[in-house]
């Protein structure tokens, strides 16, 4: 465990000499509303898009969102590698632009089901497209505890901007999910996503994101195919009034395959 | 930058800390996989017992160990062995399969520890 725990090390502060030295420009804070499991499947290719779109009263905010497209690999039996060549931001005014690109990493620390909860980590790492703009720099444990067929799962972050245009603060933001394994194609599931604010600042009640809402998962196999097709969505109410959009709606689609 | 890892430092630390450490009275059990068959191809396992299944691949390609009601997928490359931790588990009767060759299949069976 300590000769493991100590590659891991190595390998974590390389990859962020790696992409720190690759620094471009303001990529704007948002959640990524996404559920991380701390598992990895070595050998195992992804082709992912998700995305969602916002709802609210303010028209600064209605109708924006985001898209994201990417491609993945589980390179070792704990390290799985995810490329976001493209991330959309759509305006209000219902512009659609390229936003930035994306690195992220997912390390499985324990082995499924051996200790009282499952522990992993994400190591994200986001490049603006547009000048101006700030990189990203996110980072977490992903927890998971199955309690027969219900499985939870909880993500904390820590997201730090650099690059010349980059403030100082450091923002803590969370994921959670629920989720029941009634079978393979339906699984529901109750998702919440926040955040509080930076660091030693959070943001008053109201400013700060808190979003809840129910969601499901699933997976079906291609006839004729090596792969799975895996979806799941969300439908997420802001619980603060000023801080988070009315609603959110989230989906996510994937093909695995070997 | 260096605040931010020595806060995600205090976290995992803290979340590894908090963990017990693995059940040191695992039962444990073998499970082979050969000409792409398991052998044996049903495995009978005690109901409230932390499981540690050793699953030995012995074909040169590599499988998958997959079970939708365990709860478990794990890539096992050919002519090697991994670890699956499984339970505690509820009697009853849980179908796996090498999702590489979905022709391979097994079943676990769950009982009641004896008295």
């Amino acid at each position: 465990m300590l000769s493991f725990l100590k590659r891991f090390g190595r390998l974590c502060a390389g990859i962020a000499l790696l992409t720190g030295s690759l620094a471009m420009p303001h990529v704007a804070q948002a959640a990524s509303y996404q559920i991380y499991s701390p598992y990895v499947e070595y050998g195992e290719n992804e082709i992912e898009a998700r995305g969602y779109i916002n709802q609210d009263d303010d028209r600064a905010v209605d109708g924006t969102g985001k898209l994201k497209l990417s491609i993945g690999r589980g390179l070792t039996q704990f390290w799985a590698s995810e490329l976001y060549f493209a991330k959309f931001e759509r305006e209000a005014s219902g512009n659609t632009h390229l936003e930035a690109v994306e690195w992220e990493n997912r390390f499985q620390l324990t082995p499924q089901g051996k200790y009282w909860a499952d522990l992993g980590l994400l190591v994200e790492t986001e490049f603006a497209t547009q000048a101006g703009h700030s990189h990203e720099f996110k980072v977490g444990p992903l927890m998971a505890k199955s309690f027969g067929r219900t499985v939870a799962t909880v993500n904390l972050f820590l997201e730090r901007e650099f690059g010349p245009h980059a403030d100082s603060d450091t923002e803590f933001s969370y994921a959670a999910n629920l989720r029941y394994r009634l079978n393979p194609h339906f699984e529901p599931a109750i998702e919440i996503y926040g955040s509080p604010g930076d660091i030693g600042e959070f943001a008053p009640k109201g400013e700060q994101r808190h979003q809840i809402g129910p969601g499901f998962y699933g997976q079906f196999r291609l006839a004729g195919s090596p792969g799975k097709i895996k979806y799941s969505a969300a439908a997420l109410h802001g619980i603060t009034s000023a801080g988070s959009p009315d609603w959110t709606f989230v989906l996510r689609l994937e093909y695995e395959f070997f | 930058m260096p605040r931010t890892l020595s806060c995600l430092g205090l976290i995992c630390a803290a979340l590894l800390a908090a963990m017990p450490a693995a059940f040191a009275d695992d039962a444990q059990f073998q499970l082979a996989v050969k000409n792409h068959q398991f052998q044996p191809t049903e495995l009978t396992l005690p109901a409230g017992k932390q499981i540690k299944l050793t699953v030995k691949n012995e074909d040169a390609a590599p499988m998958e160990f997959e079970s939708y009601e365990l709860d478990r997928e794990k890539v096992i490359v050919g002519n090697s062995s991994a670890v699956v931790y499984l339970g505690p588990l509820d009697p009853g009767t849980y179908k796996f399969f090498d999702d590489f060759h979905q022709a391979t299949t097994g079943v676990i069976k769950v009982v009641p520890p004896k008295q």
